[in-house]
């Protein structure tokens, strides 16, 4: 799976994992973060949530634009420059004092930057996928050109997955410090206690009329100061030192997030090496040919050829608009459907998926089993095989054995299962689009982002089965869920980095930059159209809304399908360019 | 080229049209969600097993949320109001805070039996935080 392909890709893999790293540490705080600061509604802080993620798939459009003129490697390393002053800026208001410079400035500082990390991510995200895209023209790559952006795709993942262990583990360090933990409640108390309410005290006298375990936000303020021993000033003091701390934690979590930005950009200059023959716009190159007294060897292409390619490019912008739709219900709707509709206690053997102590235990174990069962393997493989099965599985009943009973599972613990497929299923993937090659039987890449459309359509078939379950039970067992996210995995690597190699593969050399940016605006608008559908949640019947994914991505899926003849013609003309 | 375009572009308005029928729900005021939770209240007097007594504390929860939302808003209000404002929203208050009063009597008298139930006793903690937390 990794042999055979340049070093440039494994540079590519480990900057953008930097990046990616960073990104979602940042991520993973930003509304928590926006809410303890500026005590936002969910609603608020949605909102500058969303408009964020637009900037971030939409601005690699200017990004390819100034790429395709100005390079490829110098636009990466100004955008990785640029995204590490935004996390900079984004960091600095959290180290002062609520309050400081002002909350409206406050804010304004954080809008700023919000749009700087935008531009600098619309300057490298896309414009990476590009270059690596061009250490794929030289024949004796081409072939490995979809499994290369497979082994791109899972370096994302990684450092998706690690993020919001950084982010919390930052976050904890810097309350541990005056002794305090985390308490997701107390940033909204401490807000309540700072103003009178006189219309809440009142509603919550009525409520504890009826129901006597209801607190006032004083007596929880008190409860959680006693819970954490911190007993020796007010419950006014306690507030206010809690947020401020829980503040900077987030800023240092923020600047945890800008120091991986660094080392994606040493890695990315330190390496820059395995790029520099690829890194070359079309212009560049006819200059280089001309400066060097050689040939031009790089391909000028007629404005009709570029036509066609772009009119493929755009069928299948569309189409991954859809399933990025679809997808991205995962922080949304099926999340929703996590909290209120999925039991929140299960058994230990259970919540041995949900706990990384022993999830990854169980997965390196399995590992180890395929390894050491493998037909062909040699002794030593088997060996080692052997060695990961029990270390994997002494870790893993380890783990089994500190769980509480009835452990409680929380409704964002479900998005972690994405990543963590993605890096244990893209070898599967992989291998099994390698032995459909050596067959003689690989699928074009239009017919492997088809095949992923319908893979998504059957994932929200398991979630619309799931809804009819709930007309008999009250809480759903979490394997629903967790079924879908697998399929939805599945159905995502065939899809994601498939459709990247093959923008890559067909865009026009003079517009590479451009059309990675499209793919990106393309899940820009998928993510937008994700939260109009998400709307329809509280509207229709839970079994009408899966059904409504499942009928657009078949619909997208059998659209990608009546084009193919297009899709493929533009491939086959690719790799002949 | 023609036609899948027309396909595709109807495609994609009939999916911003169907977000979009959502997005225009008129704000609800105090007034709405009393007349919610005494229809609960009402829904109450037929509990039949714990699985219904769930429910139905699931949309009191929900309710809740709505009322917690509007009283902070009514408490913002408040602080700027004038003093004829801030009898008159007293007054108001009072009557629905009333209302509410009695229902949560009702409901919870009707939910007794099943308050030993994993489940209700989940929905039960659930609405004893709901109003302080965000």
């Amino acid at each position: 799976m990794f042999s055979g392909h340049p070093k440039g890709l494994f540079v590519a893999f480990f900057a953008n994992m930097g990046e990616r790293f960073s990104y979602y540490t940042m991520l993973a705080i930003f509304v928590l973060f926006l809410q303890a600061r500026f005590n936002m509604s969910a609603g608020a802080a949605g909102d500058y949530y969303g408009g964020f993620l637009f900037g971030i798939y939409f601005l690699p459009i200017l990004g390819g634009i100034i790429a395709d003129r100005w390079g490829y490697g110098r636009t990466i390393m100004w955008g990785l420059t640029i995204a590490f002053i935004g996390k900079i800026i984004l960091s600095a208001p959290g180290f002062t004092q609520q309050g400081y410079f002002g909350m409206n400035t406050e804010l304004m500082i954080i809008i700023l930057g919000l749009f700087v990390i935008s531009l600098g991510t619309g300057f490298f995200k896309g414009n990476l996928q590009a270059l690596v895209g061009k250490l794929y023209d030289e024949p004796r790559f081409a072939p490995q050109r979809d499994n290369a952006f497979n082994i791109f795709y899972m370096g994302i993942n990684i450092g998706a997955f690690l993020a919001p262990f950084a982010a919390t583990g930052a976050v904890n360090y810097v309350l541990s410090l005056k002794n305090f933990s985390y308490e997701n409640a107390m940033p909204h108390l401490a807000t309540l206690n700072e103003k009178a309410h006189p219309f809440l005290d009142k509603m919550i006298n009525t409520v504890q009329g009826h129901f006597t375990g209801a607190m006032h936000y004083t007596e929880k303020i008190a409860s959680i100061q006693e819970q954490m021993g911190a007993t020796g000033s007010s419950i006014t003091e306690f507030a206010n030192t809690y947020t401020q701390s829980l503040s900077v934690g987030y800023s240092s979590a923020l600047g945890v997030a800008a120091v991986a930005m660094i080392i994606s950009l040493v890695v990315f200059q330190g390496f820059r090496k395995h790029f520099r023959h690829a890194d070359l716009t079309q212009k560049q190159a006819k200059e280089k040919a001309k400066r060097e007294g050689k040939e031009d060897t790089s391909v000028t292409m007629s404005k009709e050829e570029e036509k066609k390619r772009l009119g493929a490019l755009s069928l299948i912008f569309i189409t991954v608009a859809f399933f990025w739709m679809a997808f991205h219900q995962n922080g949304f709707t099926l999340t929703i459907f996590a909290r209120d509709y999925t039991v929140s206690e299960v058994s230990k053997f259970n919540y041995m998926f949900f706990d990384l102590r022993s999830f990854i235990p169980i997965l390196v174990a399995i590992g180890g089993l395929i390894l050491m069962l493998r037909r062909k393997a040699a002794m030593k493989f088997r060996g080692i095989g052997a060695a990961l099965f029990a270390t994997g599985a002494a870790l893993a009943i380890w783990a089994y054995s500190t769980f509480e009973s009835n452990p409680v599972i929380e409704p964002q613990l479900f998005q972690s299962f994405n990543p963590i497929f993605i890096v244990f299923l893209t070898p599967l993937i992989v291998g099994f689009f390698i032995w459909l090659r050596k067959q003689g039987k690989e699928p074009s890449s239009p017919k492997k982002i088809g095949t992923g459309m319908f893979i998504t359509a059957l994932g929200f078939v398991v979630m619309m089965i799931a809804a009819f379950q709930l007309q008999s039970v009250t809480g759903l067992s979490p394997y629903w869920l967790i079924s879908t996210y697998f399929v939805l995995t599945i159905a995502e690597l065939f899809l994601s980095p498939i459709g990247i190699s093959f923008v890559a593969k067909v865009a026009p050399p003079r517009f590479s930059g451009l059309a990675q940016g499209g793919w990106l605006g393309a899940t820009a608008i998928g993510n937008l159209l994700a939260g109009l559908v998400g709307k329809l949640w509280d509207i229709v019947e839970l079994w009408q809304f899966f059904l409504l994914l499942v009928v657009l991505t078949l619909v997208s899926g059998i659209f990608i399908f009546s084009v193919m003849r297009i899709l493929e013609n533009a491939t086959k003309s690719s790799e002949t360019k | 080229m023609k036609t899948r375009l027309i396909i595709i572009t109807g495609f994609l308005l009939s999916v911003f049209l169907l977000g979009g029928c959502g997005s225009d729900k008129a704000p609800e005021d105090l007034k709405t969600d009393v007349k919610e939770i005494q229809k609960l209240e009402k829904q109450s007097e037929d509990l039949n097993s714990a699985d219904e007594a769930f429910t139905l504390l699931r949309n009191l929860n929900q309710a809740m949320k709505s009322v917690r939302d509007k009283v902070l808003a009514l408490d913002t209000k408040y602080r700027s109001a004038s003093e004829a404002e801030k009898q008159k929203m007293v007054n108001e208050f009072e009557e629905i805070n009333k209302k509410i009063d009695n229902s949560l009597g009702t409901i919870r008298k009707n939910i007794k039996p099943y308050e030993d139930d994993k489940q209700v006793k989940n929905m039960i903690e659930k609405l004893e935080g709901m109003l302080i937390s965000r």
